[in-house]
């Protein structure tokens, strides 16, 4: 080999390696995991808190019977419709009806009293009036000596024993106007508890529940013993959906928020209504697996327009939208992630130098007695974007909380790359990791 | 290389160089230095040569911080590679191996660079012992294969400080270093990473060297060496691209 030859392959060599050098170390090769991200955008976003229950009639009445006996008519079914004050059912009404009668026959025979006593005061009177007239003549007789003593005293007796009968006739009289007036207000009793052999429908409605035939014998309720309850008649006209909200979700609740209620029954369909009662006390904790309570609170929400074929009982989902933001900034709520990271005096976030490598927990970045004063380690919430094949860590100020995105406050502009998934490469990413960006079809 | 165009063989040099002296020829003027190498074959300098400084460079970048997570992560990328999901749990058990690597190292390097010469050599012997009736002693080959060693001392001097630097340590000196747009992963890139061109330098070398062994022309083990090399790098190639999906 000449040395001209031998020079060429030293250069050449050396070019080679020089080359090798500079690729090296100015193209850096994509490493890392590979990662989907998606654009910030903005978008109209809506909080909706989603809570489960059933629909129930905003007016619903037990039907009971408030006196006993056997139903001897029955002309309602279930299902039906009906109106107000229409006929439902009869208890058997004769011993009812025979107190009636008992108490106007009583109440006759004492107004005959009544008259009879009337007519003994009229003649108490009228002997009183003659007797005070044989006291006058004897009064005149006596001055002139014309009778005797004694005689005039029997007149003045006569009188006054006169008065006295008159007055106990009119005591008798009015006595049988007091005997008079209870013997009414005992007819009035009957009646009324004749009345209440007719049981009618109080509004219009839908019997919802029948729970008697005819024939059968009802009972009254006391104290102790429930009575039976005939029916249930519910007004179907103002339909409520009664949901179980979360305990964390009640603070965003509020009166008169919008609400979109499906009914599993009523598959494709769903319906409008409006929060109109919320709970303050909690229902009850249920047990949700083993060692964990949920505690619920009841929220009714009233539905605009009737429901035709709705049936009581059925059961539902609420989604109430409790806010909603129009043109916003959005990440994706699964990109969202939280981070130990190292923040100044001001709370803002010191980026540390990008380090190429992966790390682990158990290579922390830093400890917080490596930091300067007044540094501190703090978690902050946030997002990873993709720049440069490296993973940004950015903290971000979180809104209200969409279907399937967040409203960033801050923190992130349109156009920037969150990474958002998969989640085991989420989880375990860092600030500066190197990373891959797959094409999928929401990058932009 | 024009090394292939000489058919004749020149008659051994006399004069008995250096052990550096041969090293630095095998890079240099590996016709001549082989045929020193020859004439008189002493095998243990260079190997020991060889395997000290491959195994301190080796060592060395182990043995710092740098080195360590490089070496770290290209076990996970490798076990990766192979569909191999690596859990936070095997994550720290190979960090826990880190600690007693530069021994590791250095020691895997001293023990398998005398094995591999002896391996290699024997079978370039075998087979030129059983295709050509070519009758040498193994001694001879095994100084040869041990000298050509002398280019993994360079890749090393050059390798590592460049390692070092890039805190990684994928081989640098790859032809995929070429190709950095290559998406990784893919067969292409895998191919082109698996030609090393210290290793083609040295094929060449080791080439020479038995050309001059056998007193033959070097193109038909030059050309024989590339086949098997490029065959064995599209073999393993394919088999990263399956098993890696």
């Amino acid at each position: 080999m000449t040395g001209v030859r031998k020079a060429a392959l030293i250069v050449a060599i050396l070019a080679i390696g020089g080359a090798l050098v500079y690729v090296n170390l100015s193209f850096e090769r994509a490493t890392g995991p590979e990662v989907e991200v998606e654009a910030v955008e903005r978008r109209s976003l809506e909080a909706i808190v989603s809570a489960s229950g059933t629909i129930v009639p905003q007016l619903t009445v037990d039907i009971s019977a408030d006196t006993m006996g056997r139903v001897t008519r029955l002309e309602f079914n279930e299902g039906d419709r009906v109106k107000r004050g229409q006929f439902l059912l009869e208890i058997d009404p004769e011993s009812l009806r025979s107190a009636v009668d008992r108490g106007e026959a009583a109440l006759r025979a004492s107004r005959s009293s009544q008259r009879q006593l009337e007519v003994a005061v009229e003649t108490a009177r009228v002997t009183l009036d003659l007797a005070r007239d044989n006291l006058e003549r004897q009064e005149n007789l006596w001055e002139l000596r014309l009778v005797s003593r004694e005689t005039y005293e029997q007149a003045v007796t006569d009188v006054a024993l006169r008065e006295t009968e008159l007055r106990a006739r009119e005591v008798d009289v009015a006595t049988q106007i007091e005997r008079i007036s209870q013997e009414v207000a005992n007819l009035e009793s009957a009646r009324y508890e004749l009345t209440k052999v007719t049981i009618t429908s109080p509004f219009a409605g839908v019997v919802t529940r029948r729970n008697i035939e005819a024939g059968e014998t009802v009972v009254v309720g006391t104290m102790n013993n429930a009575g039976t309850v005939l029916a249930t008649i519910a007004d179907l006209s103002v339909i409520e959906a009664e949901v179980e909200v979360d305990e964390t979700d009640i603070p965003s609740i509020e009166l008169g928020q919008w609400t979109e209620v499906t009914i599993d029954a009523l598959p494709d369909r769903s319906f409008s209504g409006i929060v109109t009662e919320i709970g303050n006390s909690p229902i009850q904790a249920t047990q949700q697996g083993a060692g964990t309570q949920a505690t619920t609170f009841k929220v009714v929400v009233t539905l605009d327009d009737e429901i035709p074929s709705v049936r009581p009982g059925f059961t539902c989902t609420a989604d109430i939208t409790t806010a909603v933001r129009s043109d916003t900034l959005s990440i994706p709520i699964q990109a969202t992630t939280v981070r130990e990271m190292v923040v100044d005096t001001h709370g803002k976030m010191v980026r540390e130098e990008s380090e190429p490598r992966r790390r682990r927990d158990n290579q922390p970045a830093g400890s917080s007695e490596e930091l300067p004063p007044g540094f501190s380690e703090e978690e902050l919430e946030g997002i990873f974007v993709a720049r440069q094949g490296r993973a940004v860590f950015l903290p971000v100020e979180t809104g209200i909380a969409g279907e399937r995105y967040f409203e960033a406050l801050s923190g992130v502009e349109v156009g920037d790359l969150v990474i958002t998934g998969p989640f085991s490469e989420v989880r375990n990413l860092e600030d500066g990791d190197a990373i891959r960006v797959v094409d999928s079809a929401s990058s932009r | 290389m024009k090394d292939t165009h000489d058919d004749v063989t020149r008659a051994p040099d006399t004069r008995h160089p250096g052990l550096v002296s041969r090293l630095v020829g095998v890079l240099f003027s590996p016709r001549q230095a082989f045929g020193a190498i020859v004439a008189r074959p002493r095998w243990l300098g260079a190997l020991f040569v060889v395997a000290l400084t491959m195994a301190s460079a080796s060592g060395w970048l182990v043995s710092t911080e740098v080195g360590q997570q490089a070496l770290l992560e290209q076990q996970v990328s490798a076990m990766e590679s192979f569909g191999v999901t690596v859990s936070d749990e095997m994550y720290d058990q190979l960090a826990s191996g880190l600690e007693n690597a530069t021994y590791f190292a250095a020691g895997s390097v001293l023990v398998f660079i005398p094995l591999v010469t002896l391996i290699l050599a024997g079978v370039v012997w075998t087979v030129c012992y059983v295709l050509l009736g070519a009758h040498t002693p193994f001694r001879a080959m095994y100084a040869v294969v041990a000298h050509a060693g002398a280019v993994n001392i360079v890749q090393q001097l050059f390798v590592v400080p460049l390692n070092y630097t890039r805190g990684v340590m994928s081989n640098p000196t790859t032809l995929a270093a070429f190709f950095p747009m290559l998406e990784t992963g893919t067969f292409t890139q895998r191919f082109l990473g698996m030609i090393d061109l210290f290793i083609v330098w040295q094929l060449m070398v080791l080439a020479i060297g038995i050309a001059v062994l056998y007193g033959r022309r070097t193109g038909p083990f030059a050309a024989t060496f590339y086949t098997l090399y490029a065959v064995l790098a599209v073999g393993i190639s394919f088999v990263m691209i399956r098993i890696g999906g």
